[in-house]
């Protein structure tokens, strides 16, 4: 993982998880009263972006494991539920938000996980189908060399119908999916690029093919699947390039186990143009036509996004036409003109979305 | 201070080194009129260097006026020539900084000769302070960054046509770079706002292009809008801005052009005014009517009625 410091809080150092992480790890270990210390470790960095992703700081989750997803009133959210396990993430994208949403950005690992799964508790216990991911903080899958907590989330997903686990990843670190007694519970899925992107913009990630034999790895294994096109990038050629990694998928894996495809297209915070500026001189993904959006986030110009999704959409439509392709925070206005109805028509995104984990994944409706 | 004043031969004063020079002002002839009137005030503070020379600490343009003068001799105040050389940064900046207000390329030479004495940062601000120079770490930091950037641009920034802020923005560029925005910016003297959005859109095109933002300046685009003649400064400087967006943002401006000419076509008069959704990624539209009496409310309703049956309306509607 390349973790080179270990920064564990005192009121967690008894805890299995941070003794099983701590003899696995094998680095200097600082025990910290207070998480000050371990920022201002890392701000002292001459880049703390950096310095964050070498720093694990082990702690306790004090707020809630289970969020809302954070999606803005002024474009559809999906209504997806983080399991918030961690911080950040060792990979390094040029484009990823965590750069800047966290101050500073570090590598947090949540041990308690006794609370984890007090909480995950009530949720199985609901009426209502819940889609849970760990991969909205941090990527889903980096943990697997330090922690069993997907084992046990797995296991626990497995033995429930009311909630599926979705677990996003940019690498091909599935080996310890194998054998685990999924019951389908479990949507493993990828984040897909072009080869450009991946090559230029997502730094110490898998590349395409490489992700694409780790999703057929887990499909052999019964697990359902889900891909992410977000972010798309716009640039000259990117539409053949997108054609292409859509085809790819459908010779990897097999459309009847793809649980979901998600669209959406690069934005960005305004405080990340800087960063990006500063740490990626060579990247040009923020010198698109963008224009603020109605949430504040930079996006392409609603035209580009609509002729591009359009293209996507029909793609995948003609590759795979019972997979449920839905966009990412984008308004009904969109959804009309790339898809030709909006998810009002539909009983709303969350319930597509639902309806989709539900004959996948043979949860228990209502 | 210890000198003696003493009367020198003014061959003997090297005023080739800048060393010490604090003053941007290069015109004489007041001086010259002055002295010519009344005679020296001051005597300029001088040092005797490594050979027979004298140093100039202040007076240059004394020194200058009296050349001119046909002075051969001037007095002077000269300095121990084991006066050390933080003292003579001293008082070349004291020279000044007590005699007037400096300017900001007169600063950043005096932050910058001074910085160099001094590895603690509490101690220069100390020293700062004492000499009336501003003392905050984050505006010396500034000051020191423009003293290194080249000299037309220092001149631009003291003319006041390229803005302190500006200029250091354009530090990261090639000089060529440099020297072609500071000219287009010297003649057409925008606003800090409009500055800082030409060199936005010069790099952005630049990264975007792989060209470099000079020959971007020099090209027939820019080149024919600063030669036209029939239009004013401010008019080639919205023409200038207007290209460059458009290069930038195709797509955008293609989508405003379309708007525009569509809004033509609906004939609104004066009263009436149709606004799009923000950079038209909302789509709410915005329809405004000013009236003052009923009669002119009549009238609204009569352009409202045009507007619905103007197929230009649907074209805006339905893009």
């Amino acid at each position: 993982m390349g973790i080179s410091r270990l920064f564990i809080d005192e009121n967690v150092l008894d805890c299995p998880e941070t003794v099983l992480i701590q003899n696995r790890l094998n680095v200097p270990v600082e025990i910290v009263r207070d998480s000050r210390e371990v920022y201002k470790s890392i701000l002292s960095e001459e880049d703390p972006v950096l310095a964050g992703k070498h720093t694990l700081f082990l702690t306790k989750n004090k707020g809630a494991f289970i969020k809302n997803c954070p999606g803005t009133r002024h474009y559809t959210c999906c209504g997806y539920k983080i399991l918030h396990i961690g911080t950040y993430c060792t990979m390094d994208c040029s484009y990823c938000i965590l750069q800047s949403y966290f101050h500073p950005p570090a590598l947090q690992y949540f041990v308690n996980h006794q609370d984890l799964f007090i909480e995950l508790d009530s949720v199985f216990k609901s009426k209502e189908i819940n889609r849970i991911g760990t991969g909205e903080f941090t990527d889903s899958l980096i943990w697997e060399n330090l922690s069993d907590l997907t084992h046990a989330l797995v296991a626990g997903f497995s033995a429930q119908t009311a909630a599926v686990l979705e677990l996003k990843t940019k690498t091909t670190g599935v080996g310890r999916l194998q054998d685990l007694p999924h019951n389908r519970k479990t949507i493993v899925s990828w984040s897909m690029n072009t080869e450009k992107v991946i090559c230029q913009e997502e730094r110490r990630t898998s590349a395409l093919s490489e992700r694409l034999a780790a999703a057929a790895r887990c499909e052999s294994w019964g697990y359902p699947l889900a891909f992410h096109f977000d972010p798309m990038m716009i640039y000259d050629g990117c539409e053949k390039e997108y054609r292409e990694v859509v085809k790819q998928i459908f010779a990897y894996v097999s459309p009847e186990n793809v649980v979901w495809i998600s669209i959406g297209s690069f934005r960005f915070t305004p405080s990340l143009k800087p960063i990006i500026q500063d740490r990626f001189p060579q990247s040009k993904i923020i010198y698109g036509e963008f224009i603020s959006g109605l949430d504040g986030k930079m996006r392409y110009f609603k035209p580009l996004r609509i002729k591009l999704y359009k293209m996507m959409a029909a793609m995948i439509k003609e590759a795979a036409p019972e997979v449920l392709v839905y966009f990412c925070m984008e308004d009904d206005d969109v959804w009309e003109k790339s898809l030709g109805f909006s998810p009002s028509e539909r009983g709303g995104l969350p319930k597509m979305l639902d309806e989709s984990a539900a004959r996948h994944c043979g949860l228990d409706v209502g | 201070m210890d000198f003696n004043l003493e009367k020198i031969d003014l061959a003997l004063i090297d005023l080739s080194i800048s060393t010490f020079r604090i003053t941007t002002h290069t015109g004489i002839n007041d001086l010259k009129a002055s002295m010519a009137d009344v005679g020296l005030l001051v005597p300029p503070l001088i040092v005797k260097g490594a050979g027979l020379k004298y140093t100039v600490i202040s007076g240059f343009r004394r020194l200058s006026a009296a050349v001119d003068l046909g002075y051969r001799y001037i007095e002077a105040r000269v300095l121990d020539p084991g006066t050390p050389m933080i003292n003579r940064a001293k008082f070349a900046i004291a020279e000044n900084s007590f005699q007037r207000q400096l300017n900001v390329i007169e600063q950043s030479r005096s932050v910058q000769l001074l910085s160099s004495f001094f590895s603690s940062e509490k101690k220069f601000t100390r020293a700062a302070a004492d000499l009336f120079l501003p003392a905050n770490p984050s505006i010396r930091q500034k000051l020191l960054r423009l003293s290194t950037l080249p000299e037309c641009l220092q001149n631009s920034v003291l003319n006041k046509t390229v803005s302190f802020i500006v200029s250091l923005e354009l530090e990261k560029y090639e000089p060529t770079d440099i020297i072609r925005v500071s000219g287009l910016f010297d003649m057409l003297k925008p606003s800090l706002s409009k500055q800082r959005e030409i060199v936005t859109l010069l790099s952005e095109i630049s990264l975007i292009e792989n060209i470099a933002i000079s020959d971007i300046v020099e090209e027939e685009m820019i080149q024919n809008i600063m030669t036209n003649d029939a239009i004013d400064r401010s008019q080639k400087m919205e023409k200038i801005r207007i290209g460059l967006k458009q290069r930038r943002f195709p797509e955008i401006t293609r989508a405003e052009q379309k708007f525009k000419s569509s809004i033509k076509a609906l004939k609104l008069d004066g009263n009436t005014r149709l606004l799009p959704p923000k950079s038209f990624e909302g789509t709410t539209y915005f329809l405004n009517f000013s009236f003052r009496n009923a009669d002119e409310l009549k009238k609204c309703q009569v352009m409202m009625n045009k507007i619905i049956k103007n197929p230009a309306i649907h074209d805006i509607l339905n893009s």
